[in-house]
């Protein structure tokens, strides 16, 4: 870019959004070049930063008519946009590939714009924290059910992008269940407005079409999500299992006989010693695990729980008590007390599959992981009513030969559940980093994606290279 | 730009542990975050830029020195929520941003803005670059006679020195009704923490060497420190980075107030009516995790209603009163004073309290840019006031 080019641009941008919210500070292209927010860490010391390259401008509109004249302007002048959320979604969804990229970081787009009590909604800006939704809604009884450890510091509008999971999907739903309407941004500049009905029958529900489609078919300004009466009863169980096989089983007789827990997590022996025994600083926590919690009315609470103290007794589990219960609910984020040993990095294949394989899945990639030497835990965090969530953790020495040794262990995982097929991420963002999987994951469903970005975004302005999409 | 890196090295494994959490749990609760949404500027960014010059893939270009000037030290990052504590200490993030500046400093590549302070508070040996003989008079307190030592000596930092003599005031009365002889310090400089938050680490020295001489050589057995920023330096900072000990025994005025109160020398007798806010330091609710000494205080005022601000205690959110920061980012300041003021505003109090003479002056002046209609007192005024 000349430099005639460059002050040209910056003009513009400092036109659309005021001259304080435009930045090419060296520093703030340094950080925004997505490394601090996507790489692991151990990736980072060992000064590997992956691809991303420094945009030319950070940009922090307030308002969707700013974006849309953001829009309009990279058609105008043929530069990319990338936008930034919270960017915690490890995978590289937020770095810029081309250098003459603008992040659109959206966190000054945080407004509660309304809340309508009786429907039991709330409408918020794009760059809105969990944190300050449910701040918003706390005097007034009601709560939204997102609660991922990055509560703090995602945005809603990267739930979406990235089609996120909280701890609590089994009652409430991931992001795309707790999505009622949204307003996007095209990539032409035009403005698409989902109704705010729970459902219809004129055409797809096209709010669905931007849950984790990563920023790459247009940025969600504004949306419409459900919210919940704060619950007035909440109980949670631990319970200890001689083999996976027992607490999966339990876990799934409570699912069969229509319990409808908010929480409900199997672990395994890896889990409970790495993990879930840190966490609630209970080291001598050993054998598998099943953490199954009940909120609402108290009355339908305790139904539940009788039913479900049954199901654990009967596969021969040991309950810990409501106590042990109460602790994981305080300190279910204390999951850095197991990264205690800076050397090691963990990755992990998250996946999803039905009830049917999802245990010949857990043995196959834990027979692998055993294989490499880097075994180090295997959770199920999101057991729903059809099937669940395979959190699949393992562990490397922080060196060169510890990523090469990861990434051998995520193609040959890859390879495993794609034999099954299940899916290669349930919740965490594509990005760049498992970009070459998608032709696999979806066959020819990528050529209907490419097809889409192709008709939506004729210009390839924004988020390109993500999503195994065309740079 | 080739600048020393020693000061920084010796911080990297703390940097890398604030790169383990890759959930920016901290963020919210950054001042400069909040004001300018920019992710360069909380801890993570900046730790991720400390590495990206640790390891060779970026440098200190001029706009990225200035942009590390714009972390106002408060503690916020390592005080309120930082995760890292369950692998150990919080992450100092703020000393690891004073190492980098320490370093741009001896490389001789500091902002001319940030020089200008270190040069003139080294000639005026104030950080406002007042005139040294415009600062408050010693004879505003009572004189000793000759030869006698004063079982008290208060320090009163620059913002008292020079910009509030009414706290000055409220002091020399409360001591004078307990009954303690106390006297200012002929040749009381800057404390000199100001110049080591912006890199100054020589210049500091020379300043906390120069202020600790004179206190020891006092004869006083306590000294009574205005400003809890002062107080930390001396008791803790000082003797930490230099070897630099107080003989006599230091206190926050403040404490001595509270001791008084609770002894029995010191009687509020006057209603003061008035709704109060308080707003809590960083260098006292953060730093010192100390929330309930400045309330027990306030709640002994006859007549005076405590309503609690939402960012209040162990989560107060930072004035913006650095003193860089003002200087090189004025609208920052603004902008952080605001925000501040606004906290206020839901209270309903006109008045706000504060047991920090850096954050009066803060919140004086967001008030008067702000054209808000805010009175700002330091606690120990009030105490004074129901004398």
């Amino acid at each position: 870019v000349s430099n005639r080019a460059y002050g040209v641009l910056r003009g513009r941008l400092e036109s659309i959004v005021g001259s304080a919210s435009v930045s090419d500070n060296d520093l703030d292209q340094f950080v925004y070049s997505g490394g601090a927010s996507t790489a692991m860490p151990p990736v980072r010391k060992l000064g590997r930063w992956g691809e991303g390259v420094k945009p030319l401008f950070i940009v922090w509109p307030e308002t969707t008519e700013q974006v849309r004249d953001l829009v309009l302007l990279a058609r105008e002048h043929h530069f990319p946009l990338v936008p930034w959320g919270g960017a915690v979604g490890y995978r590289g969804g937020s770095q810029p590939v081309h250098s003459n990229a603008v992040v659109v970081d959206t966190k000054k787009m945080n407004h509660i714009l309304d809340i309508d009590e009786r429907a039991m909604t709330i409408t918020v800006q794009c760059g809105a924290f969990v944190e300050e939704i449910n701040l918003a809604l706390d005097g007034l009884g009601y709560w939204f059910p997102m609660d991922p450890p990055s509560f703090c510091s995602s945005t809603v509008g990267g739930f979406v992008g990235s089609s996120a999971a909280g701890w609590f999907v089994p009652k409430y739903g991931y992001i795309g269940d707790l999505l009622i309407a949204l307003e996007v941004v095209l990539p032409t500049g035009d403005i698409l407005r989902t109704k705010p009905v729970m459902k219809h029958s004129v055409g797809p529900n096209l709010n669905w079409l931007f849950v984790g489609a990563g920023g790459t078919l247009g940025l969600t300004t504004e949306l419409t999500l459900k919210v919940y009466p704060k619950p007035a009863a909440c109980i949670v169980h631990v319970a200890t299992f001689g083999s996976f096989h027992d607490a999966f089983e339990a876990a799934y007789a409570v699912t069969k006989r229509g319990a409808q827990p908010f929480v409900l997590r199997v672990g395994d022996e890896g889990h409970s010693i790495n993990y879930l025994g840190p966490e609630l600083n209970y080291l001598d926590l050993r054998g598998c695990t099943v953490v199954v919690g009940f909120d609402g009315d108290p009355a339908m609470v305790d139904v539940q729980e009788r039913l479900a103290l049954e199901e654990i007794a009967r596969h021969g589990g040991t309950d810990l008590g409501r106590e042990m219960g109460e602790v994981f609910m305080a300190t279910r984020f204390n999951y850095f007390r197991s990264r205690k040993n800076p050397d090691y990095f963990t990755d992990v294949i998250t996946t999803c599959t039905s009830f049917s394989k999802l245990e010949a899945v857990y043995w196959d990639l834990r027979c692998l992981y055993e294989q490499h030497d880097v075994y180090w835990s295997h959770h199920i965090p999101h057991f729903c009513q059809k099937g669940a969530s395979l959190y699949n953790i393992y562990r490397v020495p922080a060196t060169e030969e510890g990523l090469e040794r990861c990434e051998r262990v995520r193609r040959e995982g890859f390879d495993i559940v794609l034999g099954y097929n299940a899916t290669i991420e349930h919740h965490h963002e594509i990005g760049m980093l498992l970009a070459d999987y998608v032709q696999a994951e979806l066959g020819s469903g990528a050529t209907v994606l490419q097809a889409i970005k192709d008709a939506l975004d004729p210009d390839n302005i924004m988020n390109p290279g993500k999503l195994g999409l065309r740079r | 730009m080739a600048c020393k890196t020693e000061h920084l090295q010796e911080h990297y494994d703390d940097v890398v542990r604030c790169l383990i959490c890759s959930s920016k749990f901290c963020m919210r609760w950054c001042p400069s975050f909040e004001a300018t949404k920019s992710e360069a500027v909380f801890s993570a960014g900046l730790n991720h830029f400390a590495l990206g010059i640790l390891t060779g893939l970026t440098e200190y270009t001029p706009s990225a020195v200035q942009r590390l000037y714009t972390c106002l030290s408060c503690g916020s990052c390592r005080d309120i929520r930082c995760v890292a504590e369950y692998l150990g200490p919080s992450v100092d993030s703020p000393a690891i941003v004073q190492a980098m500046r320490t370093d741009i400093v001896d490389s001789g590549i500091a902002p001319d803005v940030v020089e200008g302070i270190a040069v003139r508070t080294l000639e005026t040996h104030n950080i406002f670059g007042d005139d040294p003989g415009r600062a408050l008079p010693l004879d505003h307190w009572s004189a000793l006679r000759p030869g006698e030592t004063p079982e008290m000596v208060c320090f009163l930092g620059c913002v008292v020195r020079h910009k509030n003599p009414a706290m000055a005031t409220a002091a020399r009365r409360i001591t004078q009704a307990v009954g303690t002889s106390t006297q200012l310090l002929p040749g009381e400089w800057c404390c000199g923490l100001p110049l080591l938050r912006m890199g100054f680490r020589s210049l500091a020295q020379q300043m906390a060497q120069h202020n600790v001489d004179v206190l020891n050589r006092s004869g006083a057995r306590t000294i009574a420190f205005c400003c809890p920023s002062c107080h930390k330096a001396f008791t803790e900072v000082y003797p930490r980075e230099f070897g630099l000990r107080l003989v006599p025994d230091a206190c926050l005025l403040l404490e001595y107030v509270s001791q008084s109160l609770e002894g029995g020398g010191l009687q509020l007798t006057t209603d003061v009516s008035e709704r109060v806010t308080i707003h809590d330091p960083c260098s006292l609710a953060l730093a010192r995790k100390e929330v309930n000494l400045q309330r027990t205080v306030l709640q002994q005022v006859p007549g005076l209603e405590l309503v609690e601000m939402v960012r209040s205690g162990s989560q107060t959110r930072c004035c913006g009163g650095a003193i860089w920061v003002k200087e090189l980012f004025p609208d920052l300041t603004k902008a952080h004073g605001q925000r501040r003021l606004q906290d206020a505003a839901e209270t309903g109090a006109r008045t706000i309290a504060t047991a920090c003479p850096n954050c009066w002056r803060a919140l004086q002046e967001a008030a008067r840019v702000n054209e808000a209609n805010y009175a700002v007192r330091d606690i120990v005024e009030l105490v004074a006031d129901a004398l």
